[in-house]
């Protein structure tokens, strides 16, 4: 049996696949999480089940990329059943969309979940009637507490049954309808003050919003700098010590685990707390529900660059990693923003930039450390916000507008942190498992062949080679080979210098190791955003994208240096 | 920056004596616990003292607003 599950962005299809399944896939709390489908297997009393999480829409009229996933779906793969979820304390607007499902004539149970967030905001709806009115089976569920799970599975396997309500073709007249229907079964009590009103009055303050969002983004970065520093030192010493035992053992194998393995992807783990720590933040953010409410109040702003709302959601994403944050770019109706939005979204500091920043900040600024951090996060987004206007006003231009729905504040779960932490953490480990170890074996030969005199070996050359090329900048060439190596992936500058042995504090001075955590935000997108790209947009806009981050960073990184040197 | 935090709090239980609104001592006092226990553990991983930690005192506001602030 195959199951669609459609329904609103946000009103808890993921939470309830989840449950249904046993499945571990991420809920957020704000809209356009999940923009790809993702399926979900099950028995249920014996019988297998198929479920199809497709993305959250408010219709069927197919404007933008996510709408067309759900409408291609529904019209080309014949579920067996429709699960409608809808959002009990916003009967209305969702119950447009369920009028649009009835046309196409498929079995549907309709979901009424979050009651519980209903009941506390005083609305009552009749789930009788409403099942009578649309002729279709009606669960009342509250997906986060597996309430009306049992239920609904009993109606899972009934089968549901194919709406009798009558509806004209168009849309008006659904609208109408919603409307009727939500006249007859909802009641609205008088209601208590509601705590997300209470929030968004000081949150959204026209005065207080934003410097309380910028306290909160430092409160982030000292954590994830501060906080994370004893146990990436623990690491640290773990990783060095192993690595100069194994060295010390004779033999080309040994040097080869000890100062290409285990120094390389050991100079990249060091820095799994600080990523860590930042997720953990990241999803905390998310789910309480404040991530929303960061961009209303940078909506202004984002217009004012000609990026809409919904822009916003895939940049805050970049900051854990660009890949799916160019896929979550397919909510966005208008294609030319839509691609402006992919091609600034490198410049959004993803967490694999974080290492570097943490060990140059480290050297040169170790007492401020959070401070340059959080400075080199707020410099990309300028970067990136800028760039969006020359994008917009040159080769992309076009209107577009966007209307944020806010979702309520919820205390985050736990579980949910948990899992959006660890999946994110576990695609950082398996980084350093696959690409970072592959590449320390490469930079290890590199660096020990011809001759093991790191000056004449091929990585001695491959530096000198390009180094001219930076010469402005005055970084030693084992800086540029880093650079060079980070293409595949950023994490790989670090490790290249660990491998290195670089001695940056020596062969550094302060403006160029400025100017050279601006090259490394800035330079290219890796090897797996522009994959991403590429798919998204084909070979041009990719194309575009290397060359005109490489020329920026190299701009800005030489502004940086001389500035600083200056001052 | 810890100093702008601060800052930030005091300025906001500010408003909210001067507009008469419960929601800023809540959210507020809210901020400063959360920023006393993040400085908690600063101190704990790298032993530099911050006054935000001090931000505990407001623990009790904070309380006093969850309970009060549905009567409006
Ligand atoms: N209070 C409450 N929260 C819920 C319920 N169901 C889901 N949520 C929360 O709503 C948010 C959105 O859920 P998600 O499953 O990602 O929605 P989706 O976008 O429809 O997939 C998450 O923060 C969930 O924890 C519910 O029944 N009651
Ligand atoms: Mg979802």
């Amino acid at each position: 049996m195959k199951i669609a599950m459609v329904g609103n962005p946000n009103v808890g299809k993921t939470a309830l696949l989840n449950l249904l399944t046993g499945g571990k896939f991420e809920v957020g709390n704000f809209p356009g999480t999940t923009v790809e489908k993702k399926e979900g297997k099950t028995k249920i009393d014996g019988k297998d089940v198929i479920f199809v999480d497709l993305p959250g829409i408010y219709s069927l009229e197919a404007y933008s990329l996510d709408e067309k996933v759900a409408k291609d779906f529904l019209t080309n793969e014949n579920p067996d059943l429709i699960l409608n979820v809808v959002n009990a304390s916003n009967l209305e607007r969702n119950l447009y969309l369920t009028l649009q499902l009835v046309d196409f004539k498929i079995p549907m149970i309709l979901v009424l979940n979050m009651i519980d967030e209903a009941e506390k905001r005083g609305i009552k709806v009749d789930a009788e009637k409403l099942s009578k009115i649309l002729g279709i089976p009606v669960v009342r569920t509250v997906a986060v507490k597996g309430i009306g799970i049992k239920e609904l599975k009993r109606e899972i396997l009934k089968g549901g049954s194919v709406p009798r309500v009558r509806v004209g073709k168009d849309l008006k007249s659904k609208l109408e309808m919603a409307e009727k229907i939500v006249k007859e079964v909802v009641k609205v009590e008088k209601k208590r003050v509601d705590l997300t009103e209470v929030f968004d009055e000081v949150f959204m303050d026209r005065h207080l919003g934003i410097p309380i969002f910028i306290a909160f983004m430092w409160m982030m970065f000292t954590f994830t700098y501060t906080v994370a520093s004893p146990l990436t030192n623990l690491i640290d010493f773990v990783f060095s010590t192993l690595s100069e035992r194994i060295s010390s053992m004779n033999g080309v194998v040994f040097n080869l685990i000890g100062k290409g393995i285990i120094k390389g992807v050991g100079s990249v783990l060091v820095f799994l707390p600080n990523i860590t720590f930042l997720f953990i933040v990241l999803a905390l953010l998310e789910l309480s529900g404040y991530m929303p409410r960061a961009v209303y109040l940078m909506d202004r702003i984002m217009t004012a660059f000609g990026l809409t709302g919904r822009s916003v959601i895939p940049l805050i994403m970049g900051f854990g990693c660009n890949v799916p944050a160019v896929m979550a770019t397919r909510t966005i109706e208008d294609d030319k923003v839509r691609i402006a939005t992919i091609l600034v979204n490198p410049f959004i500091s993803c967490s694999a930039r974080l290492p570097i920043y943490v060990l140059f900040a480290g050297i040169f600024f170790p007492t401020i450390g959070s401070a340059v951090i959080m400075g080199l996060y707020a410099f990309g987004v300028a970067v990136a916000l800028i760039s969006a206007l020359i994008f917009r006003r040159v080769l992309l231009r076009g209107e577009a507008e966007y209307v944020i729905e806010l979702p309520p504040y919820r205390i985050p779960n736990w579980k949910n942190v948990w899992i959006l932490t660890w999946n994110r953490t576990k695609h950082f480990l398996q980084k350093a498992g696959t690409v970072i170890l592959a590449m320390s074996i490469v930079i290890w030969f590199l660096t020990n062949f011809p001759t093991s005199s790191i000056d004449k070996s091929y990585a001695g050359m491959l530096g000198r080679l390009l180094q001219p090329l930076f010469a402005p900048m005055g970084w030693d060439w084992q800086f540029v080979l880093a650079i060079l190596m980070g293409f595949v992936a950023k994490e790989v500058v670090v490790e290249t210098l660990g491998i290195l042995n670089t001695p940056i504090a020596k062969i550094m001075t302060m403006p160029q190791a400025l100017a050279f955590m601006v090259f490394s935000l800035l330079y290219m997108p890796c090897l797996a955003t522009l994959a991403t790209i590429k798919a998204e947009t084909g070979w041009k806009w990719t194309i575009f994208s290397v060359i005109y981050s490489f020329v920026i960073a190299y701009v800005l990184a030489l502004t940086v240096e001389v500035v600083a040197r200056l001052i | 920056m810890n100093a702008f935090v601060l800052l930030v709090v005091a300025i906001t239980f500010l408003k909210g004596f001067i507009v008469r609104r419960k929601s800023y001592g809540f959210v507020a006092s809210m901020i400063a616990v959360i920023f006393a226990i993040l400085m908690t553990l600063v101190l704990l991983a790298v032993g530099s003292f911050s006054y935000g930690i001090l931000g505990y005192l407001a623990l009790p506001a904070f309380i006093w607003y969850r309970k009060n602030i549905e009567q409006t």
